[in-house]
C-alpha cells in the first residue's frame, strides 16, 4: 500500500498529468515479501529475505495510452521529467485503442462489485515461517536423502515464501482495489553416484506451511528417484509407444498455454489458430482454469487489469472452447475481458496470463501402476528438459531431451537417458490413450500448470 | 544514488555483528522495450528501477537482503527484522574506503522514444522488402542505462556504468501452407550510436533470409551423425555443453563434470575456451563485474587442457580460488554468482568448405535458437533453428529445427575441426542469478558424432 508521503507526491503527479491532458489515469502498486531458507552438507547455506516493490502509472493522452514503471515513487523535482516520459510513451501508442481498454483506464468506470472487493481483500493471513524455525526440517530432509550410499550431493535444497499484494489507485491516490495471493515451496535436486556414474532428480512440492510440504518424505522420493536413473542408457532411434509422467505433461502444457491466447489465435502465430471448436485433444481430456483451485499456486481474483478472474474451459471433452483474451485483445475482436491480463513480470506491460490450470481425465483416470500395465512395452518418460527453446507454439511441435524408465510387461525397469524425444503436443494429446490420477505442478518460476501422467501414443526418440 | 555514508553505516553494522564480510550493491537503471510489427507499435514501456541488495557471509552461509530504493530507514529495518546477527560489539569496525572507483562510458548518444521507434519501423521495412514471401517482421528494441554503486568491508567503493542496446529481430516467411521463421539480434554495450557503426536493415534482411531459406523444410533425420555448427551465436553450442560446468557455482563441492580436472586433458586440442568480460563495447560485457572485480579474459580451456573456472567470490571460499571477475546477477533481487560473459571457441584453421565436404551423411546448423544444460551429470540440449541436411559433403536441402544433446566432456573430445571464420553474436543467458546478456561466439565447428533429434519418423 503507498506510503503516507508516496500518496502526497502521487497526489501532486496526477495534478501534473490532468494539467498536461491526461485522462483514465491509474496506479498499480505490487508489493512482494519473500523469504528463502536454503541448506547444504548440513549447514545453512543461504538465506534471502526480501520486500520490493514496482508502480506502473498509465494514462490516456488525446486517446493513446502512455505507461511508465518504476521501483520508487520519484522525488517531487522529478515529477516533470516523469510527465514528459508518460507524453513520448503515449504518443508512439495507436490512437484510441479499444473501447474495452479504454473502459480500464476510466476513472469512473469502478462498479459497486469491484469497489468491494478492495473492501473485503485479505491483509496479513500470509503465514511466515522464521528461518530458524525451518531450518532443522531442511536440515532433516538432507539427512534422509544423504541416508543412501549412493546420494554424492543434495542440491538447492530450499524453501520459499512468497506473498505478492496488488494495489490499484485511480488518478486522485483513491485505492480502488486490492488483491494477494503467496505460495510456500520446497524444492531439491538430489545427485546420485555410482560407479562413475552420476544421475540427478529434481523436486518441488507446495503446501500452506512447511509442514504440509512433508520434507523428509520428498527428501526419500527423490533421492529413490535419482538412485533408480543411474546407469541408464540411450536408446536405439524410433517410434515407442510412451506414457508421460505427471511433471513432464504440466512442464509441457504450461510452454503452450500461449496457444490459447486470444491474440495469438487472431493473427495466426498459434497453432490452434482456426479451430475453434474442433477436437485438440482426446474426448476424456479437459483443460481449465481455475482461480480458485485450493492446490494451485495462485489465489487471485482479479488480474493486474482489475478485471475479475474466472473459472473457465480452454478445452472441454477434447474441443477448443474458449481463447483467453485480456482488455486489449478482447477489445480487438469486440469481445469483453476473460480476466486474463496478467503482466508476465513486474516491469513488462499487461499480457495474457493465467491463474492455475488442470489438465483434467474425467472419469477414466487410473493410478500410474494401471497406465503402465496398460502399455505394457513401452518408455516412462519421467524428465524432460530444454523445454524453454524446444517447443514451438506455432506449429505444436517439440524435440526435447529426455530420461525416464523402459517399459517391460507393465512394470518399469532399467534406466534410459540421453535421448531427445519429438512429436506435436496437440497431436500427442489427441492420441492419449488414459490418465492418471496423479497430479503434478510447475514449479514456481513458470505459471501454475496441474497435470497427471498421460498414457500418450507414440513418439519418435532419437538415441543411438 | 545512496548515500555513501548509509552504505558505510550499514556495513559497520554488519561487522560489528558479527558479519565476515558486508556488502551494498545499489543500482539506478532505466530502461525502454518497444516491439513493433510491421509498421504497428505494439508494446512500449520505459520506467527506471533503483533498489538496493546487502549481502553477508556468516559462518560459511551467504545471506541476502533487498528492497527497492536506497533510503538508509528501509534498509536497516529489512536487515534488523531479518538478520538475527551477534551480540554487537563496541568499536569501529568499518568500512576505510580506498576512495570511489568510477568506470563506464559517460558520454555516448541518447535517443528519444521516436528516434528508437523509427529505427525498429525501418528494420521490420527493410526485412519485408527482402521477398513478398515475407508475411511478417517483428522488432523488439531494448535498452538500458544502469548506474551500479558496490562498496564493500574490504574497503571497496566503486561505481559503473553499463549501457546497453540490443535489436532483437523475428522474421516469418510463408509460401501456401508452408511456414519458415528467423530471428537475429544484433547488440552492444554502446548508445544509440551503436546503429551507426552497423547497418541495421542489413540484419533485418539476414533474419527475413533466414526465414525464406526454411520454407518447405523437409523432417530433420534422427540418430548419430556428424554435425557442423556454423560460426556466429552457434558459440552458444559450447556456452551449455561445457561453459556452465565451468562457473565455480558448479565445480564447488565437485558437482561439476569439471570438477577436479585442472590441468587435465578435457577436450581435443583445436579446442581453446575463453570467457572475456573485458571486450570493448560488447553485449556481454561489464567495465567491473557485480562483486566490484575489474572483468577479464579468462581462458577456461587452451587447447584442450583445463585450464581455469569462472570465479566469484563465494564459491571462491568454497574452492579456494580467486574471483575471477566472473560475478554476475539480473538486477538487486539477485545475489551475484558465476556466470559466463562473453564465451568463445578461438579461431582454429579449418575451413567451413572442408567441413561440409568432409560429411557424408550429416547436419548443418547456420543458426540456433536456446538450449541447457545439467552441470551436474553435463547433460546438454540445444534447440537448431536454420538447419540443414548434408550428404556426400554437400548441403542439399533445409531441414526443420532438431535438438541436439550430449554430455559436455563426450562432445568435447569429438571437436574435430576448428574454422578461422570468428564471429561473436549476442543473447541472454537465464540462469540462479537471473536474465544476463551474454556474448556466444566461434568459428565453424564440426563435430565428429553426436545425437541429432529430429523428427523424421
Amino acid at each position: 500500500m503507498m506510503r503516507e508521503q508516496e500518496q502526497k507526491t502521487y497526489a501532486r503527479l496526477g495534478e501534473c498529468l490532468r494539467e498536461a491532458g491526461f485522462t483514465g489515469i491509474s496506479l498499480s502498486l505490487t508489493e512482494n515479501r519473500s523469504r528463502l531458507t536454503a541448506v547444504r552438507k548440513q549447514q545453512r547455506e543461504r538465506q534471502q529475505d526480501s520486500l520490493d516493490r514496482m508502480y506502473v502509472l498509465s494514462g490516456s493522452l488525446e486517446g493513446r495510452r502512455g505507461r511508465v514503471s518504476f521501483t520508487a515513487m520519484p522525488e517531487e523535482e522529478r515529477i516533470p521529467e516523469l510527465v514528459e516520459l508518460m507524453k513520448a510513451t503515449a504518443a508512439l501508442m495507436p490512437k484510441n485503442g479499444s473501447p474495452e481498454e479504454a473502459s480500464a483506464m476510466s476513472e469512473d468506470s469502478r462498479e459497486g462489485q469491484e469497489r468491494r472487493a478492495a473492501e473485503e481483500a485479505p491483509a496479513g493471513s500470509f503465514l511466515w515461517e522464521d528461518h530458524e524455525a525451518v531450518l532443522p526440517r531442511l536440515l532433516a530432509a538432507e539427512k534422509r536423502a544423504c541416508a543412501y550410499p549412493e546420494t554424492a550431493l543434495v542440491e538447492n535444497l530450499s524453501y520459499e515464501q512468497k506473498e505478492e499484494r496488488i494495489f490499484l489507485y485511480d488518478g486522485r491516490g483513491i485505492l480502488q482495489l486490492t488483491d494477494a495471493t503467496g505460495y510456500h515451496c520446497l524444492r531439491m535436486t538430489v545427485i546420485a553416484k555410482r560407479e562413475g556414474d552420476t544421475e540427478l532428480a529434481n523436486a518441488c512440492r507446495y503446501g500452506r506451511n512447511l509442514e504440509e510440504t512433508a520434507p523428509e518424505e520428498l527428501a526419500d522420493q527423490t533421492a529413490r528417484e535419482a538412485i533408480a536413473g543411474l546407469s541408464g542408457r540411450s536408446l536405439p532411434s524410433g517410434s515407442y509407444p510412451v506414457i508421460l509422467k505427471n511433471a513432464v505433461v504440466a512442464e509441457l502444457l504450461e510452454a503452450y498455454l500461449p496457444a490459447f491466447y486470444g491474440s495469438r489465435l487472431s493473427d495466426g502465430t498459434s497453432c490452434l489458430s482456426g479451430r475453434e471448436g474442433e477436437a485438440v485433444a482426446a474426448g476424456s481430456l479437459s483443460i481449465r482454469e481455475l482461480p480458485e483451485l485450493p492446490e494451485g499456486r495462485v489465489s487471485r481474483r482479479i488480474d493486474d487489469e482489475g478485471t475479475p478472474v474466472s473459472e473457465k474451459y480452454l478445452v472441454r471433452n477434447g474441443l477448443l472452447e474458449q481463447p483467453l483474451f485480456n482488455r486489449k485483445s478482447a477489445g480487438e475482436q469486440g469481445k469483453k475481458s476473460t480476466g486474463n491480463g496478467f503482466k508476465p513480470d513486474l516491469q513488462s506491460d499487461i499480457d495474457t496470463g493465467v491463474t492455475n490450470i488442470r489438465l483434467e481425465a474425467g472419469t477414466e483416470a487410473g493410478d500410474l501402476p494401471e497406465l503402465l500395465r496398460e502399455l505394457g512395452e513401452g518408455l516412462l518418460v519421467t524428465t524432460v528438459d530444454g523445454v524453454f527453446a524446444g517447443t514451438n507454439v506455432k506449429d505444436g511441435s517439440f524435440s526435447l531431451i529426455a530420461g525416464g524408465r523402459i517399459v517391460k510387461e507393465g512394470k518399469t525397469g532399467g534406466a534410459f537417458r540421453q535421448v531427445a524425444i519429438a512429436g506435436n503436443f496437440f497431436e500427442m494429446l489427441k492420441n492419449t490413450r488414459a490418465a492418471g490420477r496423479d497430479y503434478a505442478a510447475t514449479t514456481p518460476d513458470c505459471a501454475c500448470v496441474l497435470a497427471p501422467s498421460l498414457l500418450a501414443g507414440e513418439l519418435v526418440i532419437s538415441g543411438t | 544514488m545512496i548515500k555513501e555514508t548509509t552504505a558505510e553505516k550499514i556495513l559497520d553494522y554488519i561487522l560489528s555483528h558479527g558479519g565476515d564480510f558486508g556488502e551494498v550493491f545499489y543500482e539506478d537503471t532505466s530502461f525502454t522495450k518497444l516491439r513493433m510489427t510491421g509498421k504497428e507499435i505494439e508494446t512500449v514501456s520505459a520506467g527506471n528501477e533503483t533498489g538496493t541488495g546487502i549481502r553477508i557471509f556468516q559462518n560459511g552461509a551467504s545471506l541476502y537482503f533487498y528492497t527497492e530504493g536506497g533510503e538508509e530507514e528501509t534498509l536497516f529495518r529489512l536487515l534488523k527484522e531479518n538478520w538475527k546477527g551477534g551480540k554487537p560489539q563496541v568499536g569501529t569496525f568499518g568500512f576505510a574506503s580506498q576512495g570511489r572507483k568510477y568506470y563506464g562510458d559517460q558520454d555516448l548518444r541518447q535517443a528519444g522514444l521516436p528516434e528508437k521507434a523509427a529505427l525498429a519501423e525501418r528494420c521490420n521495412l527493410a526485412g519485408l522488402s527482402v521477398s513478398d514471401r515475407i508475411s511478417r517482421m517483428s522488432t523488439l528494441y531494448t535498452d538500458m542505462d544502469q548506474q551500479v554503486f558496490i562498496a564493500n568491508t574490504e574497503g571497496l567503493c566503486a561505481q559503473d556504468r553499463r549501457n546497453k542496446t540490443r535489436l532483437y529481430i523475428a522474421a516469418t516467411a510463408k509460401d501456401g501452407g508452408s511456414t519458415g521463421n528467423s530471428y537475429i539480434g544484433p547488440g552492444a554495450m554502446r548508445g544509440f550510436e551503436y546503429y551507426e557503426m552497423i547497418r541495421p536493415e542489413d540484419w533485418a534482411k539476414k533474419a527475413a533470409e533466414g526465414a525464406l531459406n526454411m520454407l518447405h523444410a523437409a523432417p530433420c533425420p534422427t540418430g548419430r551423425m556428424p554435425v557442423v555448427i556454423a560460426n556466429g551465436f552457434g558459440g552458444l553450442f559450447f556456452h551449455e555443453a561445457c561453459g556452465h560446468s565451468l562457473e565455480a557455482s558448479a565445480v564447488a563441492d565437485g558437482a561439476s563434470e569439471f570438477s577436479g580436472l585442472l590441468g587435465q586433458r578435457v577436450a581435443t586440442d583445436k579446442v581453446t575456451l575463453i570467457d572475456d568480460g573485458s571486450m570493448e563495447g560488447e553485449w556481454g560485457s561489464l567495465h567491473m563485474d557485480d562483486e566490484g572485480n575489474l572483468t577479464r579474459r579468462n581462458v577456461l580451456i587452451e587447447k584442450g587442457i583445463l585450464k581455469g573456472y569462472m570465479v566469484d567470490r563465494f564459491n571462491g571460499m568454497k574452492l579456494g580460488m580467486e574471483p575471477t571477475g566472473s560475478a554476475r546477477r539480473q538486477n538487486y533481487r539477485f545475489m551475484p554468482t558465476s556466470r559466463m560473459t562473453n564465451t568463445y571457441i578461438a579461431p582454429g584453421e579449418d575451413s567451413l568448405e572442408d567441413m561440409i565436404a568432409s560429411v557424408e551423411r550429416g547436419i548443418y546448423v547456420k543458426s540456433i535458437n536456446a538450449g541447457s544444460v545439467n552441470p551436474e551429470t553435463g547433460a546438454f540440449n540445444f534447440n537448431t533453428a536454420e538447419t540443414y541436411l548434408i550428404e556426400n559433403g554437400r548441403i542439399v536441402k533445409p531441414v526443420h529445427g532438431a535438438t541436439l544433446i550430449g554430455t559436455g566432456g563426450d562432445i568435447l573430445k569429438r571437436v574435430e575441426m576448428v574454422g578461422s571464420d570468428f564471429e561473436l553474436r549476442q543473447g541472454f543467458c537465464y540462469a540462479a542469478s537471473g536474465a544476463v546478456y551474454i556474448g556466444a561466439g566461434q568459428p565453424s565447428v564440426k563435430i565428429s558424432e553426436m545425437t541429432v533429434g529430429g523428427d523424421e519418423a
